[in-house]
C-alpha cells in the first residue's frame, strides 16, 4: 500500500517534470529548431507513457485511489481520474509523434514554440484531472485554457486564425468565470444558492464539453489549429467538461440532471450532425460531429441518470456506462480522423472538401484508415462505437419497457433521436471520406504526389489499433472498469444502492463476437471473389456513366452537392445561406451551388447577444466625458448610495427584510465567544 | 368488436397525420370526407360494444355518413371548383415541421388522457379521448396555420368531427340530441361559407386570408 | 411454445437458397397485371448464374471500394439473417439487443454500397448514392420506432422474441397497433429495397433511380454479390413483415413454417401489385412521407401503450 502510493506519487512527479522541462527546454533551444523539435516530442511522449503507467493501474482499479500533497496543493488520482486521463495520455502520445510530421517545413523559431504549448496543454490536461479540490481545478482550468488558446493561435498570420483564437480565448474565460461562481455558489450554505450553483456549473462544464449553443468556439478553434492540436482538443479536452460534471458539479437530484442532460444530448447530437453534413470545411466537418457525439455521450449520462432517479437499475447501468464508454470510443475514432484530416491538408494545401477528391490514389493507407474510421464512428458494426451506441440504446429502450408513460415518451424520442443521427452521421461521413478520397481529383495538383509520411501514419495506425483492441475489450471494460470509474463520481455513488455491471456485459460480448464474424466473413468473402476472379480477364476501363464516353472530375458530385438534399430539406440553406448559378439555356455552360451554413447558435443567440451589448457599451460611452471633475462626481454619488444601502440594510430586520444581512449578525455572535 | 374500435380510433389517428401533410385542396377534402364515414362506423362500434339505443346510434351513423361524408364534402369540392382556387394548400408551416406538430399534439392528448381518471376517460374504448383531443387539435391547428378561407372551413370541419368522435365514444346520455345540433350548425356554417367565399372571391380575385388583412383598418 | 431449432435451421436455408426467387415472383406478378407473360420465375437465378461465370471490368478512377464493397454487404445481410425468428422459432444466436445490430448490419451493407458507388467518380452513382443516404437516414427513424413499438408490445430486446411472441391478449387494441407497425414495417422494406412507390428499379431513366443507379459500374461476379444481397435484403425485410403479423401461438411450428413462408411469396406479389398499380412519388415528398411513417410508428406504440393501461 505504501509502496504503491509512492510509486504513484514519483510517478505523478516524473511525468509533470519530463512534460515541464520539456516544454521549457524546448523553449530555450527554440533558436535552434531540430533540436527543439525532438526535445519537446521525446519528453512529451515520454511523459505520456509514464502517465499511462500511472493512469492505467488507477482506471482499472489495479491500486487504491491515492492522494498526496505535491507543491503544496491536494491531487488525487482515482478509478475515474485514471479513466478520463487515459485519452488524454493515448491522444498526447499518437498526437506528438505526428507533430512531428505535420510540423515539417516549419523552420525557425516556430517549433520550440509549438513544443512549449503542446507539453504545457498536456500538463495541464493531466492536472485537472488529478485535481482534488476546487482551487486545483480552477488553476488547471485556466492554464488549459490559455495554452490551448496559444496552439489554436499557431498560425496567427492568418486573419480566420486569430478570430478563431479570440473566440476561444473568450468561450474559456467565460468558463471559468461559470465555474469560479459555481465554486463560490456551492460554498454558500444557503440552500437557495444551490440551484444556481448547478446551473453555472452546467454552463462552465458545458462551455468546454461543447453543449448546443454553448458549443461556438469548436467549429471555429478545430479548423484553425494545426491538426495534432484539434485531435487532442476534440477527442481528449471535451470529455473534461464531461468528467467536471461528473466530479465537481454540487449535488443535485439525478432525475433533474437526467432530464437536462436528455434534453441537451437529444438536441445536441441531432443539431450537431444536421450542421456537419451542411460544412465544406473537412476540420470543421469532423467538429461538428464532435458535438454530435458529445451529445450522444450526453444522452446516454441522460438516460443514466434518469434511469437512478426512477431506481431502475438496467436503465442507468447502461446509460451511464454506455455514455462513458462512447467517449473513450470517440476519443480514439475522432482524434485517428483529425489526424488524418491533418494529413490530407499536409498533401493537399486546403481542408475544403469540394477542391479535393482522388486522394485514395496518392494516400492509399490514410484513405482506409479514414474510411474504416467514419464508418466505425458512424456507429456501424465492426466499430467500436456501435458497442456504446447499442448500450444506449439499452437504456433508452429499458425506459421504455419501464412502464412510466413520461420516461417512455422520452426514451423512444430518445431512441429514434439516436437512429436518426446515426443515419444522418453516415450520411455525413460517407460525404466526408467520398468527397476527400474517392473519384478522380477535381482540382489539378501543382506538385507531385509525395508518398504518406510515417511519422504521421504511424499514429494514426495506433490509434486505430486502439480502437479495435476497445472492440475486443469492451466487454472487460464494462465488467471491471466502468462501474468502478462511475461510482467515483459524487453524483452517482454514494448512492443506496450498488451499480453492477451484469446488465449489459452479455450483449456487448455478444456484439464483439458478432463483430469478429463480420470481419471474418468478409474476408472469407474477398477470398473467394479472388479465387474466382484470378481466373478470368480483368480489365479496366473508364467510368461507364451511362454511355458519355469522356466523363471528366468537374462532373462528379461534390461534397455539396451530395448532401444539399438533406441540407435543404433541414432549412440549412434559407436565404443569402445559398447561392446558385442556374441552369440556362439548352447547352448550359455552368451551373452551381454554394452552401454556407450559418450555425444557429451564432445566428440566433450569440449574435443579437453581442449586437445588445455593442448598443449598451455605446449608450453607456456617454459618460465617459474625460472631465476629471464628472469622474469625482461619479465616485462620489456611488460612495453616498453605498452608504445609503449600508445604513439601511443595517436596520433591524423588521424594518429591512434582506436575508443576507441578519445571517452575518448571526455569524457575529457566534464569533464572539471563540474570542476567549 | 373491440377490435372494429380501435382499429377505427387508430385510423383516424393516422387520418389527422395524413391531414397535416396533405398538400392538395382536393386531398384534403376526401381525407375530410374519409374521417366522416369513419366516424360513421365509429357510432355503429359503440353501439355494438354498447348495447342499448341501438336505433339512436344507427341514426346517427347514417346521418353523418350521408351529411359528413358526402353531402359536405361535395359542397366543399363544389365551391371549390366554383371558385377555381389553386390546388396548393399554401401552408404558413411546412409539412414536415406541421408533421412533428401533430405528433406533439398527438403525445400530449395521450398524456392528457392517461392524466384523467380511468372512470371519466373510459367511454367505449381508453382510445376515445385521445383520439378525439388530438383530432380536435388538428383541427385547430389546420384553421391557425393554412392560409386559405376554404382550409379553414374544413379546419373547422376536423375540429367539429373531434368533438363528435369524443360525443360518439363517450356514448353521453341524450347524445343523439348534441349531435344532431351540431351538424346542423356544421352543415349551416359550410352553406354559408361557401356563399361568403365565393363572393369574396368575385371581388377580390382570391381567398388569401392573409391578403384580407389589409382590410383591418 | 414448444421450439425447434431444425424449423429455424431450415428457415434459414430457405431464405438462402429461394431468395432470388422473389425478384422473380414480383416481376411474374407485375408482368399479369399490365397482361404479358413476363420473365420465368426462375429468371434471378439464371441471371446470377451467368454473372457468376463472366469476366469482371473495372473502372480506372477506383482506388480499391470498388472492389470489396459488394462482399461487405453481402457479409452484412449474411449475418443480419441470423436474427430472425423463422418460423416463430427462437433463433439461436438471439441476444438482448440484437434488433440494434440487425438494424446497423442493414446500415453497414448500405455505407459499403455507397462508398462504392462514390468511389466511380461518376455523376450518375454520385447521384443515386446522395438519395440513398438521405432517404436511409430518415427511415433509419421509422424501424427505431417500430422496434420500440415491438419492444413494448412484448417487453423483450430480443428480435426473435419480439417477432414470435404471442399477442397480448389482454391489451384490447392491440390488433389495431400490429396492423399500424406492421404497415409501417412494410413501407420501411419498400424503402430500404428501393422498391417502387419509392424507387423504380426499372425505369430506363438513371436519373430517377436510386439503388440501381448506385451498381451501375459494377460487373461479373461483383454484380452477382450485389444482386443476391439486395434479394437477401428483399427477403429479410418481407420475413420481418409477414412474422409481426404471425402471431407466435397460431399453429405448431411446421404450420407456422408453411404459412411464414407463404407468407413471404405473398408479400413478393403484394409488392408486385403495388409497383403495378402505382408510381413513383416525387423525391422531394419523399422525406415528408418517411417523416409520416415514423409519426404513425409512434402512435402505434401509443396505441399499446394507452391499451395495456395501468402502470403509470
Amino acid at each position: 500500500m505504501l509502496l504503491s502510493a509512492l510509486s504513484c506519487f514519483i510517478l505523478f512527479a516524473a511525468v509533470l517534470f519530463l512534460l515541464f522541462f520539456g516544454a521549457v527546454w524546448s523553449w530555450f533551444s527554440r533558436r535552434r529548431p531540430e533540436r527543439a523539435k525532438w526535445l519537446g516530442a521525446l519528453s512529451a511522449m515520454l511523459g505520456c507513457c509514464a502517465g499511462t503507467v500511472l493512469a492505467l493501474p488507477a482506471a482499472a482499479q489495479w491500486v487504491p485511489a491515492q492522494h498526496f500533497a505535491f507543491l503544496g496543493l491536494h491531487w488525487q488520482i482515482d478509478a475515474l481520474a485514471g479513466f478520463f486521463m487515459l485519452p488524454v495520455l493515448l491522444l498526447g502520445l499518437a498526437a506528438a509523434g505526428h507533430s512531428l510530421g505535420y510540423l515539417q517545413g516549419h523552420g525557425g523559431q516556430r517549433q520550440g514554440t509549438y513544443w512549449f504549448f503542446f507539453n504545457l496543454t498536456l500538463l495541464a490536461m493531466l492536472l485537472v484531472c488529478a485535481a482534488a479540490t476546487y482551487i486545483e481545478l480552477l488553476l488547471a482550468w485556466e492554464l488549459m485554457g490559455v495554452m490551448s488558446f496559444a496552439l489554436v493561435a499557431f498560425s496567427f498570420q492568418e486573419q480566420e486564425t486569430r478570430h478563431a483564437a479570440w473566440v476561444y480565448l473568450l468561450a474559456c474565460h467565460a468558463g471559468a468565470v461559470f465555474l469560479i461562481l459555481m465554486f463560490v455558489l456551492a460554498g454558500n450554505p444557503n440552500p437557495g444558492y444551490a440551484g444556481t450553483a448547478v446551473a453555472c456549473g452546467l454552463l462552465g462544464f458545458g462551455l468546454k464539453a461543447g453543449f448546443p449553443i454553448l458549443h461556438v468556439w469548436l467549429p471555429e478553434a478545430h479548423p484553425a489549429a494545426p491538426a495534432p492540436v484539434s485531435a487532442i482538443m476534440s477527442a481528449a479536452m471535451l470529455n473534461l467538461g464531461i468528467y467536471g460534471i461528473l466530479r465537481f458539479l454540487p449535488p443535485v437530484s439525478p432525475g433533474l440532471l437526467g432530464w437536462l442532460l436528455l434534453g441537451l444530448g437529444l438536441s445536441g447530437a441531432l443539431l450537431g450532425i444536421v450542421l456537419a453534413l451542411a460544412q465544406v470545411n473537412l476540420k470543421r466537418l469532423l467538429a461538428y460531429s464532435s458535438i454530435e457525439n458529445m451529445g450522444i455521450a450526453f444522452l446516454g449520462l441522460g438516460l443514466g441518470f434518469l434511469g437512478l432517479s426512477q431506481q431502475n437499475a438496467a436503465m442507468a447501468v447502461c446509460g451511464l456506462g454506455g455514455g462513458l464508454l462512447h467517449l473513450w470510443n470517440h476519443a480514439l475514432l475522432k482524434g485517428t480522423l483529425f489526424l488524418l484530416a491533418g494529413a490530407v491538408f499536409k498533401s493537399t494545401g486546403t481542408l475544403i472538401i469540394d477542391k479535393m477528391g482522388g486522394l485514395g490514389k496518392d494516400l492509399p493507407v490514410s484513405k482506409n484508415l479514414f474510411i474504416a474510421n467514419a464508418a466505425a464512428l458512424s456507429g456501424l458494426p465492426p466499430g467500436n462505437a456501435f458497442l456504446s451506441e447499442i448500450m444506449i440504446y439499452l437504456a433508452a429502450f429499458q425506459g421504455v419497457l419501464s412502464g412510466n408513460h413520461v420516461i417512455l415518451a422520452a426514451a423512444i424520442i430518445a431512441a429514434v433521436g439516436l437512429a436518426l443521427s446515426g443515419g444522418l452521421a453516415a450520411a455525413a461521413f460517407c460525404k466526408a471520406s467520398a468527397a476527400v478520397f474517392l473519384g478522380a481529383a477535381r482540382n489539378p495538383r501543382n506538385h507531385e504526389p509525395h508518398p504518406e509520411c510515417r511519422l504521421m501514419l504511424g499514429p494514426e495506425l495506433f490509434l486505430s489499433l486502439l480502437a479495435l483492441a476497445s472492440v475486443i475489450f469492451a466487454p472487460w471494460l464494462w465488467e471491471n472498469i466502468l462501474p468502478g470509474v462511475l461510482q467515483q463520481s459524487p453524483l452517482i455513488g454514494g448512492g443506496s444502492w450498488p451499480l453492477s455491471a451484469e446488465h449489459g456485459s452479455q450483449t456487448l460480448s455478444a456484439v464483439r463476437n458478432f463483430s469478429f464474424a463480420i470481419i471474418a466473413l468478409i474476408a472469407v468473402l474477398g477470398f473467394l471473389r479472388h479465387r474466382q476472379l484470378r481466373r478470368k480477364v480483368l480489365d479496366t476501363g473508364c467510368t461507364w456513366d451511362c454511355g458519355y464516353a469522356l466523363p471528366t472530375a468537374r462532373m462528379q458530385y461534390t461534397g455539396t452537392a451530395f448532401t444539399q438534399p438533406l441540407s435543404d430539406y433541414f432549412r440549412l440553406t434559407l436565404g443569402r445561406h445559398r447561392s446558385t448559378v442556374p441552369v440556362q439555356g439548352y447547352f448550359p455552360q455552368e451551373a452551381a451551388v454554394h452552401i454556407t451554413a450559418s450555425d444557429p447558435g451564432d445566428r440566433l443567440v450569440w449574435h443579437p447577444l453581442s449586437r445588445f451589448t455593442a448598443r449598451i457599451a455605446d449608450k453607456t460611452r456617454r459618460i465617459q466625458s474625460g472631465y476629471l471633475h464628472l469622474y469625482i462626481l461619479m465616485i462620489l454619488i456611488a460612495l453616498i448610495a453605498m452608504l445609503i444601502y449600508a445604513v439601511a440594510s443595517s436596520l433591524p430586520p423588521a424594518a429591512a427584510p434582506e436575508p443576507a444581512l441578519p445571517a452575518a449578525g448571526q455569524l457575529h455572535q457566534n464569533a464572539a465567544p471563540l474570542q476567549p | 368488436m373491440n377490435d372494429l374500435l380501435s382499429l377505427l380510433l387508430g385510423a383516424l389517428l393516422v387520418l389527422n397525420l395524413l391531414l397535416a401533410s396533405a398538400s392538395r385542396l382536393r386531398h384534403c377534402i376526401k381525407l375530410v370526407a374519409i374521417q366522416g364515414v369513419l366516424l360513421g362506423l365509429l357510432s355503429l362500434a359503440c353501439a355494438q360494444s354498447s348495447g342499448g339505443h341501438n336505433w339512436q346510434f344507427l341514426l346517427v351513423m347514417i346521418l353523418s355518413l350521408l351529411i359528413k361524408g358526402g353531402l359536405l364534402p361535395y359542397l366543399l369540392l363544389y365551391t371549390m371548383r366554383r371558385i377555381s382556387v389553386r390546388r396548393e394548400l399554401e401552408p404558413v408551416v411546412g409539412y414536415s415541421l406541421s408533421l412533428v406538430i401533430i405528433l406533439a399534439l398527438t403525445g400530449g392528448a395521450f398524456w392528457l388522457s392517461s392524466i384523467t381518471p380511468t372512470a371519466v376517460a373510459h367511454g367505449a374504448s381508453p382510445l376515445v379521448l385521445p383520439a378525439a383531443l388530438s383530432t380536435i387539435s388538428t383541427g385547430l391547428f389546420l384553421m391557425v396555420t393554412r392560409r386559405k378561407a376554404i382550409t379553414q372551413v374544413i379546419g373547422f370541419l376536423v375540429f367539429e368531427n373531434g368533438i363528435s368522435i369524443f360525443g360518439t365514444g363517450m356514448m353521453i346520455h341524450n347524445g343523439l340530441l348534441v349531435e344532431l345540433g351540431l351538424l346542423l350548425d356544421i352543415f349551416a356554417l359550410v352553406f354559408i361559407m361557401g356563399l361568403a367565399v365565393f363572393n369574396i372571391n368575385r371581388s377580390f380575385q382570391h381567398i388569401d386570408t392573409h391578403s384580407l388583412n389589409a382590410l383591418g383598418d | 411454445m414448444p421450439q425447434n431449432p431444425f424449423f429455424w435451421w431450415a428457415g434459414l436455408i430457405t431464405a438462402l437458397l429461394l431468395a432470388p426467387l422473389l425478384p422473380g415472383v414480383i416481376n411474374k406478378t407485375k408482368a399479369c397485371f399490365v397482361g404479358r407473360q413476363g420473365p420465368s420465375l426462375l429468371q434471378p437465378y439464371y441471371n446470377l448464374h451467368k454473372l457468376f461465370r463472366k469476366d469482371c471490368i473495372r473502372s480506372s478512377t477506383s482506388c480499391g471500394p470498388l472492389a470489396w464493397a459488394p462482399g461487405l454487404e453481402l457479409s452484412a445481410l449474411l449475418l443480419a439473417l441470423l436474427f430472425l425468428p423463422y418460423a416463430n422459432q427462437l433463433s439461436p444466436f438471439a441476444f438482448t439487443g440484437d434488433a440494434f445490430l440487425f438494424a446497423y448490419l442493414l446500415g453497414l451493407g448500405r455505407f459499403a454500397l455507397v462508398i462504392g458507388a462514390m468511389d466511380t467518380g461518376s455523376s450518375f452513382e454520385g447521384m443515386g448514392a446522395s438519395r440513398e443516404v438521405q432517404f436511409a437516414a430518415l427511415t433509419e427513424g421509422a424501424f427505431f420506432a417500430v422496434i420500440g413499438f415491438l419492444a413494448f408490445a412484448s417487453r423483450s430486446l430480443n428480435l426473435s422474441e419480439m417477432l414470435s411472441c404471442p399477442l397480448p391478449a389482454n391489451v384490447p387494441t392491440v390488433i389495431a397497433a400490429v396492423i399500424l407497425a406492421a404497415g409501417i414495417a412494410f413501407i420501411v422494406m419498400l424503402v430500404e429495397n428501393s422498391r417502387v412507390p419509392f424507387d423504380d428499379p426499372e425505369t430506363h431513366l438513371e436519373l430517377t433511380m436510386i439503388h440501381e443507379a448506385m451498381i451501375l459500374d459494377y460487373s461479373g461476379p461483383d454484380l452477382g454479390f450485389i444482386l443476391y444481397s439486395a434479394a437477401l435484403k428483399l427477403w429479410l425485410m418481407t420475413a420481418l413483415v409477414v412474422l409481426m403479423l404471425l402471431p407466435g401461438d397460431l399453429a405448431s411450428a411446421p404450420v407456422l413454417f408453411i404459412l411464414h413462408l407463404l407468407g413471404v411469396l405473398l408479400g413478393g406479389i403484394v409488392i408486385g401489385a403495388v409497383e403495378a398499380v402505382s408510381a413513383r412519388f416525387r423525391f422531394l415528398k419523399l422525406p415528408q412521407f418517411l417523416l409520416g411513417a415514423l409519426c404513425t410508428a409512434l402512435i402505434a406504440l401509443a396505441l399499446t401503450v394507452i391499451g395495456t393501461g395501468g402502470g403509470r
